[in-house]
């Protein structure tokens, strides 16, 4: 009696295996592989309800102009709130085209936690400086290297560039400029960035 | 009288009525006929026409660049209903996450949308896309366009993400 129920249980899951074989689980599957590439913030001459300039996140400026300061004082451009609440330890590339008035000066390159409501500056991330040695725009790159940030996900990431000059010591920092190319005997026109942060992850 | 079968005497009378109920039963009957019908079936739904069999396995793979902080798109894959009936489906569109500290922290967050057209869309142009899954009745004959947005957030590290979306029978009714 034992015997034969065992026996049917074994057939019984055999049947229950070939109509299952019968019936599809899926019709297709897409198994995506996503390259991930660490982010640029770029400077855009777009005004933020804060007062300041819009920071893009990889997108080339809506609007290009110059922003100018004085003496020891500064210029943000800033994200909205990101909403993480940290950053991997990374290197971050500061790259700024601009001129001074009275070659040389030292102008500082910062990376800030910024409230995006009303462009108060929180916490300093990472700072770097460049000197300026031409009245005319030149481009200057300067690196920091920091560990892992903490951030408050309501809070945005800033770009503070600020002199350390004076008296009558005059920054202009060009942000975005606008560059051609024929496409198609078409003349279309881009707006590049200037003035930006990459970001590269530490090993 | 009486006959020796394996070891034992048995009485010939057994035998004799053991052998006639043999004789009856094979006088008898169980089926006039027999019809063994073969179906071929194939697949009401396919992805990009693709027939899950022996040799197709219907799994497509893509890689797609992606600037964190931005959004990735996939190829459009072409799903069609080659039923007489309506097929009810169900795409999965899974985030890829991570936990940390204990808490599930999503790295790449993964929408998709369907796509009733007339020509293959683009996927990078398409709008509507929305968490998923998504469920959706194909009418009979119909094809819809899956497109699958990637989007790491801003604070995702580099390096390679692999996710897995299924389109999938769903259960009628369900």
């Amino acid at each position: 009696m034992k015997r034969s129920l065992v026996m049917f249980g074994i057939a019984f899951l055999l049947v229950a295996s070939i109509a299952c074989a019968g019936v599809l689980n899926y019709y297709g599957k897409i198994e995506g592989t996503a390259n991930v590439q660490p982010p640029v913030f770029i400077a855009d001459y777009s005004d933020m309800p804060s007062g300041w300039k819009r920071l893009n996140i990889n997108t080339f400026p809506e609007a290009i102009g110059e922003v100018s300061f004085t003496d020891t004082n500064a210029f943000v451009f800033h994200t909205d709130a990101l909403g993480i609440t940290s950053f991997y330890p990374a290197h971050w590339r500061f790259h700024v085209t601009a001129k001074v008035n009275s070659p040389p000066q030292t102008l500082y390159l910062e990376l800030w936690e910024v409230n995006p409501n009303d462009g108060s500056i929180k916490s300093k991330k990472c700072e770097a400086n460049v000197t300026l040695d031409s009245a005319e725009y030149k481009t200057y790159t300067a690196t920091c290297t920091s560990g892992e940030i903490s951030l408050n996900p309501s809070y945005g990431l800033g770009y503070r560039l600020m002199g350390a000059g004076g008296p009558s010591v005059t920054y202009t920092i060009k942000v975005g400029e606008k560059e051609c190319e024929e496409i198609g005997g078409k003349e279309v026109c881009y707006n590049i960035p200037t003035t930006l942060i990459e970001v590269i992850p530490q090993d | 009288m009486k006959m020796k079968v394996f070891g034992r005497t048995v009485p010939a009378v057994a035998i004799a009525l053991v052998a006639m109920a043999a004789l009856a039963s094979a006088g008898l009957l169980s089926y006039y006929g027999m019809i063994t019908g073969t179906a071929t079936v194939s697949q009401s739904v396919r992805v990009n026409d693709c027939q899950i069999d022996s040799d197709h396995t219907c799994e497509f793979t893509e890689t797609i660049d992606v600037v964190a902080g931005s959004s990735g798109y996939s190829n459009a894959y072409a799903i069609t209903n080659n039923a007489d009936s309506e097929a009810p489906i169900k795409i999965t569109c899974p985030d890829y996450t991570e936990t940390q500290d204990g808490s599930t922290v999503t790295v790449i967050d993964t929408k998709c949308v369907l796509l009733a057209s007339e020509l293959e869309p683009d996927c990078s142009s398409a709008i509507g896309y929305g968490d998923g899954p998504i469920t959706d009745r194909l009418a009979s004959g119909a094809t819809k366009y899956l497109c699958i947005q990637y989007n790491p957030v801003i604070n995702a590290a580099k390096g390679s993400y692999e996710i897995t979306t299924i389109v999938e029978p769903q259960p009628t009714g369900g």
